[in-house]
């Protein structure tokens, strides 16, 4: 072995250790929080690396039904399905429209989606919310639901009809000389081929929808409807008061290992689609 | 199909559009929000008001603050650890990309707790480890709990959490640089550091001006939920940044005249920073 490549093998042990370095500030806190999760409250008040000396699995019980983490996963379920499916109806028929059926109306809505792209929807929160009590949709799922469609639009036109833009018209052609609808097209032609953009966008938005904050915060104030962050955010404060931590660690980590399996099965498909999107910008 | 399109145009002027543009004019209104009829319109008094607000000051400081370090600690060290990865051919990219991104997919308020307890004057890990490493006088610091240091600990927590998307971009960005360049460079005598500055850099500038832009917006609306759920602006107001003080004045105080209108002042930082951190790193770009 020449003097060269044992420099090269001593330089890449240490960016190795760099690396293990920066990869554990991430691992660590999450095992930490995971063993922790099975503490006594009496070992919350000794050294926190200690690791539990049985599995409490109480806390757990606790998290579940005192702290009402099943209803908040309920209401996160069935607020982030819904709001996604909407989003992904309107957007893709939204989508198709704009970039099949050009006209000057459809003009409009293109410019305007991708016009408002950027604006920060914070500007408008309290008008929104006095509006929403107008309507008597504070404290209400269907409320939320609607905030969420209106929020995600922008966003999901824009991606969906950069995407289908490039499906080669033929296949329409086809379909339509086969005698099929508009709606036909739209439902066996143009959904089945964007499915990939529409996984992607899928993936974002319910990403967003899942773990969304400022709206859920000020719409959804009573403990029956809260969704999972907010939930946590009210057991985090609560706790302060109550020092179960235990069960908030438990519920922490209710959270973290769907999230974790989530991330597991889309990985891919996050980093393609934030790869793609930023090489094109 | 144009019919189909209505319900989404529908749904988006009402709840988002509208809302933003009634900003506008209740930004010159006294209003509680409680009861129709009540507001008063007062000009530009909520302006002056703002003006004249320490705490709106305060607040516009740490927002700044934040929006220095954030994006600049957050481009540096995912540039650094893309080099890294990529430049050194190492096998396990991979899964340090894979866990770095991992904060990325976590809710933000998971991640503000799991911090608090990390900073946690008691039962914290951090003070473990510094009283472990003999580090006494860090391990007394009550990192969220004092105004020197509470903005800046939440300042970590942004960085860590954002870190793993700049990562996945960078890495993707010098993946696509052709491999002849650095070859020519070499043969040239260059080493790593001379190929970073000469190669690297130049060819990546349009993915990082990209990323601070992405992340100065990103920072300056996105720190609410990191300061809200792990120091509510505290301790005595230090750590309040400017869409904290928005929600404070709107929901805690009421004051939902103001608070709109520190909404609109938000607005034109926002569009002002996009517009000039867009134009201040337009640059000749490389194409390849």
């Amino acid at each position: 072995m020449n003097e060269a490549s044992v420099g090269k093998k001593i330089s890449r042990a240490g960016i190795r250790m760099i690396l293990i370095v920066f990869a554990a500030t991430v691992i660590l806190p999450f095992l930490w929080l995971i063993y922790s999760s099975f503490k006594t409250s009496r070992e919350f008040m000794e050294n926190p690396l200690n690791l539990p000396k049985q599995l409490y699995f109480d806390n757990y019980v606790h998290a579940w039904v005192q702290a009402n983490m099943g209803s908040y996963f309920i209401n996160s379920i069935l607020i982030s399905v819904v709001s996604l499916a909407c989003t992904l109806l309107i957007s893709v028929t939204s989508a198709y429209a704009i970039t099949r059926f050009v006209n000057a109306y459809t003009k409009f809505l293109k410019g305007l989606y991708i016009s408002t792209f950027f604006l920060p929807g914070i500007v408008g929160l309290v008008p929104l919310f006095l509006m929403m009590n107008d309507m008597h949709l504070i404290n209400n799922r269907f409320g939320m639901i609607i905030v969420y469609i209106a929020l995600n639009i922008s966003f999901s036109v824009f991606v969906l009809s950069g995407f289908v833009s490039n499906i080669a018209k033929d296949y329409e052609e086809a379909a339509f000389i086969d005698g099929a609808s508009r709606y036909g097209i739209l439902f066996k032609v143009i959904i089945p081929l964007s499915m990939p953009a529409i996984v992607t966008v899928s993936v974002f938005v319910f990403l967003g929808l899942w773990n969304e904050f400022l709206y859920a915060y000020t719409f959804l104030t009573d403990e029956a409807i809260m969704t999972i962050p907010i939930g946590l955010n009210n057991l985090f404060a609560v706790q302060k008061y109550q020092t179960d931590w235990g069960a908030l660690f438990a519920g922490l980590v209710m959270v973290l290992i769907p999230t974790l399996l989530f991330y597991a099965l889309v990985q891919k498909h996050i980093t393609s689609g934030i790869a793609a999107g930023g090489i094109k910008m | 199909m144009a019919v189909c399109t209505v319900p989404a145009l529908l749904l988006f002027v009402v709840f988002f559009f509208y809302p933003i543009l009634r900003a506008f004019t209740m930004a010159f209104y006294r209003w509680s929000g409680m009861a129709r009829g009540t507001e008063v319109f007062i000009g530009l008094d909520n302006f002056r008001t703002m003006f004249h607000d320490d705490i709106f000051w305060l607040s516009f400081k740490n927002s700044f603050i934040v929006m220095l370090i954030v994006p600049a600690a957050t481009v540096i060290l995912a540039l650094f650890l893309a080099v890294l990865l990529t430049r050194f051919k190492l096998r396990e990219k991979f899964f340090y990309r894979t866990v770095l991104f991992f904060p990325n997919v976590l809710s933000i308020v998971v991640i503000s707790i799991l911090w608090s307890f990390i900073y946690h004057p008691t039962m914290g890990i951090l003070k473990a480890i510094f009283e472990s490493l003999g580090l006494t006088r860090l391990s007394e610091i009550i990192w969220l709990g004092t105004p020197e240091t509470a903005l800046y600990s939440v300042t970590v927590t942004i960085v860590w959490a954002g870190l793993g998307f700049y990562l996945i971009l960078f890495i993707a960005g010098i993946e696509s640089i052709p491999l002849q360049y650095y070859e020519a460079s070499a043969i040239d005598g260059a080493g790593h550091v001379r190929q970073f500055f000469s190669v690297t850099l130049p060819l990546l500038w349009e993915v990082m001006r990209v990323s601070f832009v992405l992340l100065i917006s990103g920072v300056f609306y996105g720190s609410f939920i990191y300061v809200q759920v792990m120091t509510n602006g505290g301790p005595n107001w230090s750590s309040e940044t400017l869409v904290n003080y928005l929600y404070y004045q709107a929901f805690k105080n009421f004051n939902m005249g103001y608070a709109t209108a520190i909404g609109l002042v938000v607005f034109l930082i926002g569009i002002t920073l996009a517009f000039l951190s867009n134009r201040l790193t337009r640059k000749d770009t490389v194409e390849f």
